[in-house]
């Protein structure tokens, strides 16, 4: 365990730098930890917090800078570096083994053997004892990881950093998956830890959390360390606008909009352990946005309301119309049309060629008598490249070869072709550069002026204050509030309602 | 510098033209290799006798690039072809006429096709498992039925598309060719083919985009259900003849003959020439183990390697693939 007697800070990180591609991702941050310390991070999307723990954990390389450790200087290349000196990242996604048991899951980096042969009785007596350290006593070695409740899963992941001597644990938003009283349990290990002189380092948004459990925090914007202190000698509200600065880079604008009649209206929309009684309407040319932290829910509202999920109570009411949209079939029939978040995950087609991906959705527009009608879809296909300005050689070129903002365009014309009357819109530009953004607005804009209504998710606050007339803000799967941007809105206010402060 | 630069990337070229037409290199070289050394190889009698050879793979062929096109796997059609068979030979036996014993060698055929699919399309099971027992209750039904006998002298109704030719070309041949074609305007040319090929490059974005992912893939197995129904028809209208063991292992040769002709296993990608090249090739390569009189066994031996540096050679694509 950590020398608790010693002084100086445990971690000292000077002037580190990273960039990537046309970003300066870190701009000479310094970071330090004493032994025992509980750190939150803070900033928005993008601010480079998970970077910096990237640099600190080994999932990324540094470019510039120097970390040392109890003193001396070390050099952290790869996780298997930072695992060595005692530093562990425990990330949003659980690197388990779901199918293996609670033992093999915690050993498995060193599995005890003789000649070949596991001891499994050691294991399992070990095994017992982490488990009673992280609170899990009721859990049996040989359970199946994957048949445990997440935060349990959660716990067992700390579980396996506790075999070796760690030092410093860095935590990733580890409480958006965990029940309240799961959330008691981590607290606790993490005041253990604590008091043997272990270094915790939050990455979190939740203010209570913060309050609850931190000394310190350090708050990132743009790449730069803003401040760090201890957390009693900042009030919320500082936090929130630290956070957020005073310039805001991008300016949007957009020009006054007419509205219409109600397209869309949720009213009540509950799913369990998703969403809870989610309320509001959409008339059409109004641009209602979805806010909320990760984990909020943001985008399980759409994915109800296009039918790709079910909900248990609560109506969705479309055009006047209760009846229930079972299938984005049904729902695409209907009007409605919806840009998922990952467009490598649920929006393209890699392999295949712009014309392809930008048709699918309207198949029945390039159907002639008995086969694909080419004219047409070439016509369609060109058309939509000159609408939505795509920059590609050729409609036949693979979408793979395109760059993030012009395969966005591509899913976004795609759905354009079914003439929609709602448009769904999840995290519509994220990881595109502010050109590509641009268009994508003003591409929306011409949207909103024919008529249509948009439903955006976003968790950028700019853009959620410069292009939405209204905004929802949602948390842990409920809604927080509904606020009118009239134009007076305040981005602290959207941050601290989506954070729990007061 | 320079210049090692742009002979690297000239290599690289050539790598990649390799790959991508490397299979219609290597079948158009075998052509020429056995021309030049083996007079008998291009006398029209050999190479009408090569096309029948691989009648049977060819039409299962065209079913099989379907099922792979969407990520699937399906081993049953060898069972398929023989308990089709079966049912024909009794109803036929029994004195049933030509026509409705047919109808119900087909009817079977749809029936194991939709098992299939349902299996596989609507209750999740594994595509592979799922048509290795479906194959297992075939081929065990056809032994029921039959008594594991063989039947000579089918019908002269059935076998009319054995033994008949037209413009002095067998009719099996018209046939499959009209079913290539059918095949390929199919996968290539209709809004379904589309969808199929959506639904193998990427599961979610097609169901996103509103496309019926369970039944596009349940219909390609219904589709090669039937088609493996006209495989064992095909077969046994060139024979005259009915055998337990029709079609054993056949289902390993069709999906090599696939995947050499360039669809990819993961489903998505591939063409339907691309496996009536590949069909051809294996027929070729058998042809020439027959020509150069090899032994049986070490036809088998070749057989294997052939296969195992086709599929190699799609390792590597999909490697290169990645390194892009």
């Amino acid at each position: 365990m950590a020398d608790v007697k010693r002084n100086g800070p445990l971690l000292e990180m000077k002037g580190i730098h990273k960039y990537y591609p046309g970003v300066h991702a870190l701009q000479a941050v310094d970071f330090s930890l004493e032994p025992g310390e509980v750190c939150a991070v803070l900033g928005e999307n993008g601010a480079g917090k998970s970077t910096l723990m990237n640099v600190l954990g080994g999932v990324v390389p540094l470019d510039e800078g120097s970390i040392c450790l109890d003193g001396n200087p070390v050099t952290i290349h790869n996780t298997k570096d930072a695992e060595r000196l005692g530093i562990s990242f425990i990330h949003q996604e659980l690197s388990l083994f779901k199918k293996m048991d609670i033992a093999s899951n915690i050993f498995i980096q060193d599995l005890p053997s003789r000649a070949g042969f596991l001891k499994s009785r050691k294991m399992h007596a070990d095994t017992r004892k982490i488990l009673r350290r992280v609170k899990l006593e009721h859990c049996q070695p040989t359970q199946i990881v994957g048949d445990l409740k997440i935060g349990e899963q959660q716990l067992v992941e700390i579980g396996r950093t506790l075999t070796r001597g760690i030092k410093i644990l860095i935590l990733d938003e580890p409480t958006s998956s965990l029940t309240a009283s799961e959330v008691d349990v981590l607290f606790q290990i993490v005041r253990e830890l604590k008091a043997q002189g272990t270094a915790v380092v939050f990455i979190t948004h939740h203010m209570d959390e913060i309050y609850e459990i931190c000394d310190t925090l350090m708050i990132m914007r743009d790449g730069v360390g803003i401040l760090k202190c201890g957390v009693q000698d900042i009030s919320r509200a500082e936090v929130v606008s630290t956070m957020l600065g005073h310039t805001t880079e991008e300016q949007y604008s957009h020009p006054p909009r007419h509205y219409g009649e109600e397209v869309l209206s949720v009213k009540g929309l509950t799913r369990h352990g998703k969403l809870k009684n989610i309320h509001f309407q959409v008339r059409s040319g109004e641009m209602v946005g979805l806010y909320g932290l990760l984990g909020s829910g943001r985008t399980e509202v759409l994915r109800s309301i296009f039918g790709l999920d079910k909900y248990d109570s609560g109506e969705i009411i479309y055009l006047g119309s209760s009846e229930k949209i079972t299938s984005p079939k049904n729902a695409i029939r209907q009007g409605l049309a919806m840009v998922t978040e990952d467009r490598h995950l649920e929006g393209l087609i890699l392999e295949d060629s712009v014309k392809f991906n930008m048709t699918l959705a309207d198949l029945d527009a390039i159907k002639g008598k008995v086969f694909v009608n080419p004219q047409k879809e070439t016509e369609i296909s060109n058309q939509g490249v000159k609408d939505l300005n795509i920059k590609t050689p050729s409609i036949n070129r693979a979408v793979k070869y395109l760059s993030g903002g012009n395969q966005q365009k591509v899913v976004l014309a795609k759905w354009l072709n079914v003439n929609p009357k709602l448009l769904l819109l999840d995290e519509p530009t994220r990881g595109i550069d502010i050109g590509a953004k641009q268009e994508i607005y003003s591409i929306v804009e011409r949207m909103l002026k024919q008529g249509v209504a948009v439903v955006m998710v976003s968790s950028e606050v700019p853009e959620v204050l410069g292009v939405c007339d209204k905004v929802v803000v949602l948390k842990n799967g409920q809604q927080v509030c509904e606020l009118e941007n009239d134009g007076h809105l305040q981005a602290a206010a959207l941050l601290t309602a989506a954070m729990g402060g007061d | 510098m320079d210049k090692s630069e742009r002979s690297g990337a000239f290599g690289h070229w050539v790598l990649q033209i390799g790959l991508k037409y490397g299979i219609y290199l290597l079948f158009l070289f075998i052509i020429v290799v056995l021309s030049i050394t083996n007079p008998s190889f291009r006398t029209m009698a050999n190479v009408s006798n090569v096309l029948l050879q691989v009648t049977t793979y060819a039409v299962l062929g065209i079913g099989m690039t379907f099922v792979i096109m969407t990520g699937g796997i399906d081993v049953s059609i060898g069972g398929i072809m023989v308990c089709c068979g079966s049912v024909y030979t009794v109803l036929s036996q029994s004195g049933m006429p030509d026509s409705v014993s047919i109808l119900a060698m087909f009817l079977a055929a749809l029936l194991v096709g939709i098992v299939n699919g349902v299996s596989v399309a609507y209750l999740g099971m594994p595509a592979f498992l799922a048509t290795l027992a479906t194959q297992c209750m075939c081929r065990g039904m056809s032994l029921v039925l039959t008594g594991g006998a063989s039947y000579r002298n089918l019908g002269p109704s059935f076998t009319f598309f054995g033994k008949t030719k037209l413009l002095n070309i067998p009719v099996q041949i018209w046939v499959i060719v009209l079913l290539f074609l059918a095949g390929y305007l199919i996968l290539h040319k209709t809004v379904y083919g589309r969808k199929l090929i959506a639904v193998g490059g990427n599961l979610n974005a097609a169901r996103v985009s509103g496309i019926n992912d369970k039944m596009i893939i349940c219909s390609a197995y219904i589709m090669m259900g039937v088609i493996s129904g006209a495989a064992g028809y095909l077969t046994m209208s060139r024979l005259g003849s009915y055998y337990a063991s029709m079609g054993d292992g056949i289902e390993f040769m069709v999906i090599a003959a696939v995947v050499i002709g360039g669809t990819s296993m993961v489903g998505g990608s591939g063409s339907m020439f691309g496996t009536l090249v590949g069909t051809l090739l294996i027929g070729v390569i058998n042809n020439a183990l027959n020509l150069f009189r090899v032994d049986a066994e070490w036809q088998n031996v070749a057989k294997g390697f052939i296969i195992f540096l086709a599929v190699l050679f799609d390792a590597l694509k999909n490697h290169m693939k990645q390194a892009e």
